[in-house]
């Protein structure tokens, strides 16, 4: 229930923020945006208005399990963005693919296995990246190296 | 001696120019009209430039999502952008940040004019100009449809509006192939769209009027706006433009790469099938055709309100 | 028209053609599966290819892969939860839940029969009605568009059954994103934020893709210590048949999904992406046992699939009589024609007749061959993704968002969007918030506007502008389904009390 007042209430602040930057907008290009907001920041009320009325009822937590490991993936994938354009596609792909699978081991990652990972992986983004860059001649992103 | 074992390294580099595919950027969805007469050039720009032409897609915002990606591109000359105007000039005119500016955009090559047509059903009662005219006098508010805004259709309608002191509401399409069945299903009078469209459904459409200096060859018979005593021209020019900083020896081969492209009988014959008139404006023609055409929308923006 | 008919097969039935439309098959199928890569993309990225072969074996080929690409998109939806073509989004709904159960194969198998049906229905509307239906399209204006996107909002309250509340902000979050960008009346710039990038918007595969793919992966990183991702059922002998007759028994579900997706398919501007989810909607209005919907019943994925396969020969309609494009895809091929000179229109039927019915019957043939083809690739696909480890397997989910993403416009930024709505999305999952709900904001949210605004401009002319979305009577017939659409689980819930209270008071007498 909680989460739900948080959730409400976000999107009520988040449709006022929204509402000012229409002013300066010609009628027709702001008249739907306009009553997208109204329509949502009634619905958001009558969702907080909800979370008073109704009894809370036993649901799933909102905080995850492994909460350190979506987090550290996610940044994972941040980073591996950034990478992109810095490492080229190949390098910082199978960089990422391979920290990631060594965050998410659930034995002790020896080397044998981690090695197996950045070979299967290195083969892996390869191929796509023949598929994509040479056949389909679709531009990856490209960096310092390859 | 630096300079000179410099010069020697660059023009050795650019000697061998091109030597690895080159990347074409259409700034519109695939099946749109740049992304034909980019096709249609596409083969022979191969066998003239001896390497393979690839098209890739960046639209969004009327293209200014691609154009915008064209002040960051490496000026090797081996990524090239598809250009149109007047959208290349009206936008910075009427964004507070359109992420290029007109002068940046660097034109090589101008290769074909689309000028506007005012079409109606063919069903319509409306059969010339005139009639039009007379109709829209006497039914102020009109609907007529067309292509972008803003964009040349829907600045042609406001200033042929001017011209002949009509009130004609303009609704814009998200592209001449959504506007054709708003058309033909009634929903608006007339469009005010490009010759390509007539070209394409002659029994369909009627087109009253081409708003040209002359005659379109795949629409002999549709007289200009001129002949019919209005002072009204206007239409989408098509282009193809390289980052700026690009060495001036690669600008000349791209140059001579498309003006021979763009006499090859097969490109002109497709071209003009489709309705598109050739061009042949080279990288200064087509500095002088932007500077002017700048002016003339700076002045009917102004009028309409629209500049920021 | 016969003996064209007959015609055509002496030039499809060769060993080259045959090869080729394989070749498209297996292509569109992996198109189709990697979230990122829609049919439009797919068939535009191999019109290069088509240039050294003649007009209609170019067709042809393209043809495949479209169709398959459509149906490919159903096998990452009912494997990782991720629609691979926006075509796929309610295969989500009720593919994913079966696999959870095990039951994956049967699934795809499903998947496959239903496709196979819907394509077919939509290529024989196609070939026998092509003229009439076409002048059905044009009859919807503006204002008919308009309300088109209100039914199809309307569809929440089916769809988000539980707590409809948070499936229409949902709903509203999806359309207020749909307005990023430039206006499409007007062309001013809005909520950019001074950001050119943003100029085109959010596009919708990268918010698709965002939605979907990324909060599944990082669920299956919360659930890391259950290793693997979906459990294999035991494997019977014969499941091949028996689903196939399984399908076939759903007639009604089959052919009013189809008729559906070729219907939606003739309007130009929507596209497998309404149809499936309208086609949803219906099964689930008409079925007797609406609340199994979504936990995993054959007939969620059969009315998903065979209208999406229909929307294809019906997006074709238009098309080839009017010239007009009906569903983006068709848009490319609209190009191709016009490169061949090739002029869709009546003309070409005439003048072009071969070109015309050859490829027509080598969508038949593409179709039915899409059968093996997809049976042998969807079964590989299962067993891999049963089979791989979450430690694998949710990597590769991020690397399969970051390829998807970038190859549509080439563009980081895209990449940098799509995981930060992935976040978003995987919180508001979390608050119970669904993807399918934003996801149907942000598609229908460029057709409601555009059909608003264009009819308020066309409204001038009357006394009151606001007139011009009453007037007309197909106007009143989608807001009548509009009505409907909304109201039915209302009335669902009261009838089922009633009937509940019936049941009890026979039991105590």
């Amino acid at each position: 229930m909680k989460a739900d007042r948080i959730a409400s209430i976000t999107f009520i602040v988040a449709a006022l923020v929204f509402w000012p930057q229409t002013a300066g907008l010609q009628y027709n290009c702001s008249i739907f945006p306009r009553l997208l907001i109204i329509f949502l920041l009634l619905l958001s009320a009558a969702l907080l208005i909800q979370t008073f009325l109704i009894a809370p009822r036993k649901t799933v937590s909102f905080i995850p399990k492994n909460l350190r490991y979506i987090i550290a993936s996610t940044a994972v994938a941040f980073a591996w963005i950034y990478l992109l354009n810095i490492l080229g596609f190949i390098v910082s792909s199978v960089v990422c693919l391979t920290t990631l699978t060594f965050f998410l081991d659930l034995q002790r990652p020896t080397f044998v296995r981690t090695l197996s990972s950045i070979a299967v992986y290195t083969m892996m983004v390869v191929a796509f990246w023949l598929i994509f860059h040479s056949f389909l001649l679709v531009p990856l992103p490209t960096g310092h190296f390859i | 001696m630096v300079v000179l074992v410099g010069m020697t390294f660059t023009s050795a580099a650019l000697a061998e120019y091109p030597d690895k595919p080159v990347t074409y950027v259409i700034c519109f969805n695939p099946g749109g009209e740049s992304d034909i007469t980019a096709r249609i050039q596409q083969q022979p720009l191969e066998k003239v430039l001896g390497v393979p032409v690839v098209m890739v897609y960046k639209k969004g915002g009327g293209g200014a999502v691609g154009w915008s990606e064209l002040m960051r591109t490496k000026p090797d000359g081996y990524t090239i952008y598809g250009t149109n105007l007047p959208h290349t000039i009206v936008q910075p005119m009427t964004r507070g940040n359109a992420g290029y500016e007109t002068e940046k955009i660097n034109n090589v090559y101008m290769f074909e004019f689309t000028p506007d047509i005012l079409a109606v059903n063919v069903d319509s009662e409306i059969k010339t100009l005139e009639d039009f005219v007379k109709y829209a006098k006497a039914n102020p508010g009109i609907s007529v449809g067309g292509s972008g805004q803003p964009s040349a259709n829907s600045l042609g309608c406001e200033a042929f509006g001017k011209v002949a002191g009509l009130k004609l509401t303009y609704i814009s399409f998200t592209g001449s192939g959504a506007a054709v069945p708003a058309l033909l299903g009634g929903h608006v009078k007339a469009l005010m769209t490009y010759t390509s469209m007539a070209a394409q459904y002659p029994d369909k459409i009627r087109a009253l009027a081409i708003a040209a200096d002359k005659r379109a060859k795949a629409l002999p018979d549709v007289p200009t706006f001129k002949e019919l005593g209005y002072e009204f021209v206007e239409g989408a020019y098509r282009g193809v433009a390289v980052p700026p900083g690009t060495p001036k020896e690669i600008k000349m081969k791209l140059e001579q790469a498309f003006e021979k492209v763009n006499y090859d009988p097969v490109v002109v014959k497709k071209m003009e099938d489709l309705g598109f008139i050739m061009e042949y404006y080279g990288e200064d023609a087509s500095k002088e055709l932007v500077a002017k055409l700048s002016g003339y929308y700076r002045q009917l923006l102004k009028d309409l309100g629209l500049l920021k | 028209m016969l003996e064209a008919i007959a015609a055509s097969f002496g030039h499809i039935f060769t060993v080259k053609v045959i090869l080729m439309i394989i070749a498209g098959l297996f292509g569109g199928l992996m198109a189709g599966a990697l979230p990122g890569l829609t049919a439009t993309m797919a068939v535009a990225l191999l019109v290069p290819f088509t240039f050294t072969m003649n007009p209609t074996e170019g067709l042809i080929v393209l043809g495949a892969i479209y169709m398959s690409c459509i149906y490919g998109g159903s096998f990452s939806a009912i494997l990782v939860n991720t629609p691979g073509t926006p075509s796929s989004i309610g295969t989500t709904f009720d593919g994913y839940p079966m696999a959870k159960k095990g039951e994956g194969e049967r699934a795809v198998l499903i998947a496959t029969f239903s496709s196979a049906y819907g394509g077919i229905i939509g290529v024989f509307f196609l070939l026998f009605l092509s003229p009439p239906l076409a002048n059905v399209a044009l009859k919807f204006g503006p204002p008919e568009y308009f309300w088109m996107a209100v039914f199809g909002i309307t569809i929440i309250s089916s769809l988000a059954s539980k707590n409809v509340l948070k499936g229409f902000i949902g709903g509203a979050i999806g359309l207020l994103i749909s307005t990023i960008g430039i206006a499409p009346i007007g062309g001013d710039v809005r909520f950019t934020g001074g950001f050119p990038q943003f100029q085109g918007g959010i596009e919708l595969i990268v918010a698709l893709i965002g939605f979907f793919c990324i909060p599944e992966a990082l669920t299956m990183i919360s659930n890391r210590t259950q290793k693997f991702h979906l459990t294999e059922a035991e494997h019977k002998g014969g499941i091949l048949l028996k689903t196939f007759l399984e399908v076939m028994k759903r007639q009604g579900n089959l052919l009013r999904s189809s008729i559906l997706g070729t219907i939606v398919g003739i309007l130009p501007g929507a596209g497998g992406s309404v149809a499936n989810l309208v086609a949803y909607n219906e099964a689930l209005r008409v079925s007797k046992t609406p609340e199994k919907f979504g936990t995993g019943i054959p007939d969620g994925i059969i009315a998903t699939e065979a209208s999406n396969n229909a929307v294809v020969g019906g997006g074709m309609i238009p098309l080839v009589t009017l010239g007009i494009p009906g569903a983006p895809p068709d848009a490319v091929l609209y190009g191709v024609l016009l490169l061949h000179g090739l002029r869709p229109g009546p003309e070409l039927f005439t003048t072009h007749s071969e070109v015309v019915y050859t490829f027509i019957m080598s969508l038949f043939v593409a179709t039915i061959l899409m059968i093996p083809v997809g049976v042998i690739a969807g079964r590989l696909l299962h067993r891999t993704v049963v089979r791989l480890p979450i430690r694998f397997l949710a990597p590769i989910i991020f690397f399969l968002t970051i390829i998807g993403s970038y190859s549509i416009r080439n563009n980081v930024t895209d990449v940098y969007i799509m995981l930060t709505l992935g976040v978003i999305g995987y919180i508001l999952k979390r608050l119970d918030f669904h993807p399918g709900p934003i996801t149907l904001g942000l598609i229908l949210g460029p057709i409601g506007e555009m059909g608003f605004v264009q009819a308020l401009l066309m409204g001038q002319v009357l006394p009151n502008k606001w007139m011009i979305f009453f007037i007309h009577p197909l106007s009143w017939v989608l807001i009548i389904m509009s009505l409907l659409s909304l109201g039915w689980p209302l009335l669902i819930k009261r009838f089922s009390k009633r009937w509940k209270i019936k049941e009890m008071t026979r039991d105590e007498s």
